[in-house]
């Protein structure tokens, strides 16, 4: 019972963030110089007074506080207004990149939380050994390169070179499968999707494989541990409980890294021609696309704040103490 | 069964090894219970990791032996080790708060101990509703969490979980540090009930020589990381022969001689990173001589069960009649 009013609790905080979030973003947007239709003229050869019909018919002549509003509304039917730049309804535009990033960015969050924890545990469990001291300094040198110098040594490597993967994109147009396994649906994203999610993998594992062996650290030397080795458990039983009891940190971190995936990694997306948020998201506000640019940015902060939402529920699950505070 | 031969522990610091335990031999028969007395940093608690071949990494057996029933621990391996812990012997820690594992049920932690010496789980379930039955606590238990129970009856469960294959040596460290007197009093009578149940020899580790008189047969008083005095309890604490027994008891309150006073050792223990020639005791005790700054005094036996490490020992009787007054301990060091 406890657990539903926290729940519930928690779940108004996250809609009033979201409501202030919103507004935030429109003042920010705003904030920025010009507007849809001064990049619309670009060299100024379209007459002034074209420029204010578009405006007016665009309701960028009303006051904020009404744009607001109406913006607020629609958004709460549904409705995320339409493109400025594409001329067409923002879900058109937004609803397939996501996707796209989704596919890009889902293996890469779950392959780094993954292999993050198993090695962070790994070196975490083997402290002072000479191992661990080699295995912290080669898991956080990816992390201190730059992604998009790491995709282009991969594409150089692998996709120029040996001619493993294709070159970039997301797809390959006209492909024609040759064998049993190229006909398997999705192949063709699949291989598209190798070097880019390496790439990612490299350079996002360090953070939750540093976090997991710290805590990892700090709960090997904790009584619980000493009594778990009493009572005879072995190394392996006693690692998987060190483990358990050092996930909580990672737990929280992966929450923030999801929600930034909904926003895709832009540098990944250009070194690989991704077609995904990051890219729209850099693309629409130089275009001044507001209606684009506050969806994107929207659903990212959105992400990340629903996914807190979700780890603080998931928490009380997690440890058992947090359940009865 | 439990046999501590001239064991000595180092520990390895950035400041330099330190000489936590030196020289120290006991026995523990089965069915026995021996007391460590002493105060904090003495090496009781080394000791108890000692005889549970559970010391940390950064310490080592500079020495001697750690037996069970005659197997020399240090010369086990690893995995020999894990089936001898738990099913042999068992350890109830000093902080039950801490030494159970915070995110499992009761009922898990039982489990996977059992797991771990190949017991089932419908079995070890069976056996802890018993063992939780035992220690008078209801078997509803098992599914609650080591933070939704009380201080004393988490120790309770640590003490049910202790005995889940029958051990023949327990090991506890002061474990009734931080409880209420009410629970420590639940918590002792406990332990002196099951103290020989079944041949179950109790290593007890206490700074509180009231409650190892009660428990204990035999004590051993720790100073520095050396035997000071051994023997039995009884003869021990009414005829001390060592100054620092003598003081030690006459550091706690008795009830039955409210009108003395409580005295305080002065002084301090010696750093065990540099300890000084002769009797570590010499810098706190009243009756120093210039003997005991030069000559470490052996342990001796000066009856059939009674060993003491003091020059002195053939004063001794003179020693306490000077002891009881308090004065005395206020002038030293």
């Amino acid at each position: 019972m406890a657990f539903w009013l926290f729940a519930a609790r928690r779940a108004a905080h996250t809609a009033v963030t979201l409501v202030l979030l919103l507004l935030f973003m429109y003042v920010l947007f705003r904030l920025v110089p010009g507007d849809p239709t001064t990049i619309m003229l670009g060299t100024g050869e379209l007459p002034l007074e074209a420029q204010q019909r578009l405006r007016e018919l665009w309701g960028l002549d009303r006051p904020q506080w009404q744009q607001f509003v109406t913006y607020a509304g629609n958004l709460l039917t549904g409705d995320l207004g339409m493109s400025f730049y594409f001329r067409r309804p923002v879900l058109e535009i937004v609803w397939p990149m996501l996707l796209n990033t989704l596919v890009l960015m889902t293996p890469v969050v779950v392959i780094s939380i993954v292999l993050g924890v198993t090695l962070g545990t790994w070196l975490g469990w083997r402290r002072g050994e000479r191992i661990e001291e080699i295995g912290a300094i080669l898991a956080l040198i990816p992390r201190a390169l730059p992604v998009f110098w790491i995709g282009i040594v991969l594409l150089a490597l692998f996709a120029y070179e040996l001619r493993w993967f294709p070159i970039g994109g997301m797809r390959q147009a006209f492909f024609f499968p040759e064998t049993w396994y190229q006909e398997l649906p999705f192949f063709d994203i699949a291989r598209h999707l190798v070097l880019p999610v390496a790439a990612g993998v490299l350079t996002s594992m360090a953070d939750p494989l540093m976090i997991q062996r710290t805590a990892l650290i700090e709960v090997k030397h904790e009584d619980f541990m000493v009594h778990a080795r009493a009572r005879g458990l072995s190394e392996g039983a006693q690692r998987r409980l060190a483990r358990r009891n050092a996930f909580l940190p990672v737990l929280t971190y992966s929450a923030i890294m999801v929600g930034f995936a909904f926003g895709g990694q832009v540098l990944l997306e250009v070194v690989f021609n991704w077609p995904g948020m990051g890219r729209l998201m850099v693309n629409s506000v130089s275009q001044r696309d507001y209606p684009v640019a506050q969806a994107t940015f929207f659903f990212m902060a959105a992400a990340v704040v629903t996914l807190n939402l979700l780890v603080d529920l998931a928490y009380g699950w997690l440890d058992p103490r947090i359940r009865h505070e | 069964m439990l046999a501590l031969d001239d064991v000595s522990i180092v520990y390895t610091t950035r400041s330099g090894p330190v000489q936590a335990v030196s020289g120290v031999t006991l026995s523990l028969p089965p069915g026995g219970s021996l007391g460590l007395v002493g105060e904090s940093g003495c090496g009781k608690s080394t000791l108890a990791l000692a005889a549970l071949a559970l010391l940390p990494a950064e310490a080592r057996l500079a020495g001697g032996a750690v037996r069970l029933d005659g197997q020399d621990l240090a010369a086990l391996p690893e995995a020999e080790l894990r089936k001898l812990r738990w099913t042999r012997m068992a350890y109830v820690p000093q902080s039950a708060q801490n030494a159970l594992v915070p995110v499992h049920s009761l009922r898990r932690q039982f489990r996977d101990t059992a797991a771990a010496h190949g017991m089932r789980s419908a079995e070890a379930d069976e056996r802890a509703a018993a063992l939780l039955r035992r220690v008078e606590l209801d078997a509803a238990v098992l599914d609650r969490f080591p933070h939704e129970l009380s201080g004393g009856m988490r120790q309770r469960a640590m003490i049910a979980l202790a005995l889940l294959f029958g051990p023949s040596l327990l090991v506890a460290d002061e474990p009734t540090t931080g409880l209420d007197v009410i629970v420590q009093r639940q918590v002792i009578d406990l332990l002196r009930d099951l103290r020989g149940e079944d041949g179950l020899a109790l290593l007890f580790i206490s700074h509180d020589i009231g409650v190892v008189a009660e428990l204990c047969s035999h004590v051993a008083v720790l100073y520095a990381g050396k035997v000071m005095e051994s023997g039995p309890t009884a003869t021990v604490f009414s005829e001390p022969d060592h100054p620092y027994t003598m003081g030690l008891q006459r550091a706690f309150p008795d009830i039955r001689h409210p009108e003395r006073s409580i005295v305080s050792i002065a002084g301090h223990p010696p750093r065990l990173s540099s300890p000084p020639k002769g009797c570590p005791f010499a810098p706190r005790c009243p009756f120093v001589q210039p003997v005991c700054r030069d000559t470490t005094p052996p342990l001796v036996a000066v009856s059939d069960a009674r060993a003491v490490a003091c020059h002195f020992v053939d004063e001794a009787a003179a020693l306490r009649e000077r002891a009881r007054d308090p004065a005395l301990w206020d002038e030293a060091a």
